[in-house]
């Protein structure tokens, strides 16, 4: 009597990633993710101090208002900017401060470039660079934490 | 010494756990173990399996 034993072949096609084969180099991508994390991190931050000190609150109201949105928006926005940098510098959350932010994006590719035509260069800038800032933020959604996150050191105690 | 009953090569798929393999032939439910072996010298072949396999049984 002879018993040969095989591998299930679905057992091994459910287990295989599902573009196939990996495309990611997991080596690496760790610290493209923190690039990314920490580039969204300084200009979320640096925009949202922005908004307290050069351009202050009431004056980002107004501002607001021209652009046809609540002027309040100015008072919850520019927390959500600053506290949304510091935990994407941290690494804390980041996937879903990063999709909280992108509707702030949204609002500034639309409302606030929209009308200055595609170009940056464009007087007031043009919208190609708040739609890019917006799509990197849901690729860091996507994404997740990336390397020398706080997150993971918190919840991967090191032994 | 006594032969098993002859039974045609059959490949199955089973899942992880142990599973009692007949060895005497007898069974009516190949390559599954019946209790048939009673009265013979052949006692069933216990194979354990930690993961869905293809197991193909040569008598």
């Amino acid at each position: 009597m002879k018993i040969t034993i095989h591998d299930h072949p679905p057992v091994q096609t459910v287990q295989q990633p599902r573009l196939g084969k990996p495309t990611i180099d997991l080596n690496t991508a760790p610290y493209g993710i923190l690039l990314l994390r920490l580039s969204l991190g300084i200009l979320f931050l640096a925009h949202g101090l922005l908004k307290f000190t050069v351009f202050t609150l009431p004056g980002t109201a107004q501002f607001f208002e021209k652009l046809g949105l609540p002027g309040f928006m100015a008072y919850v926005v520019a927390p959500a900017e600053v506290v949304g940098g510091l935990m994407l510098l941290a690494g804390l959350y980041s996937r879903w401060v990063a999709l909280v932010l992108f509707p702030v994006l949204l609002v500034a590719t639309f409302k606030a470039h929209g009308a200055n035509g595609w170009m940056f260069s464009n007087e007031g800038g043009g919208w190609e660079f708040p739609a890019f800032f917006a799509i990197a933020c849901l690729v860091q959604f996507l994404l997740g934490d990336g390397a020398y996150a706080l997150s993971s050191i918190r919840s991967h105690p090191r032994h | 010494m006594a032969q098993p009953q002859s039974q045609s090569s059959v490949s199955v798929t089973l899942a992880a756990g142990t599973h009692w393999i007949c060895t005497c032939g007898q069974s009516q439910n190949y390559p599954h173990c019946d209790g048939g072996h009673k009265g013979t010298a052949f006692q069933p072949l216990a194979l354990e399996l930690t993961s869905t396999k293809t197991v193909e049984i040569t008598p």
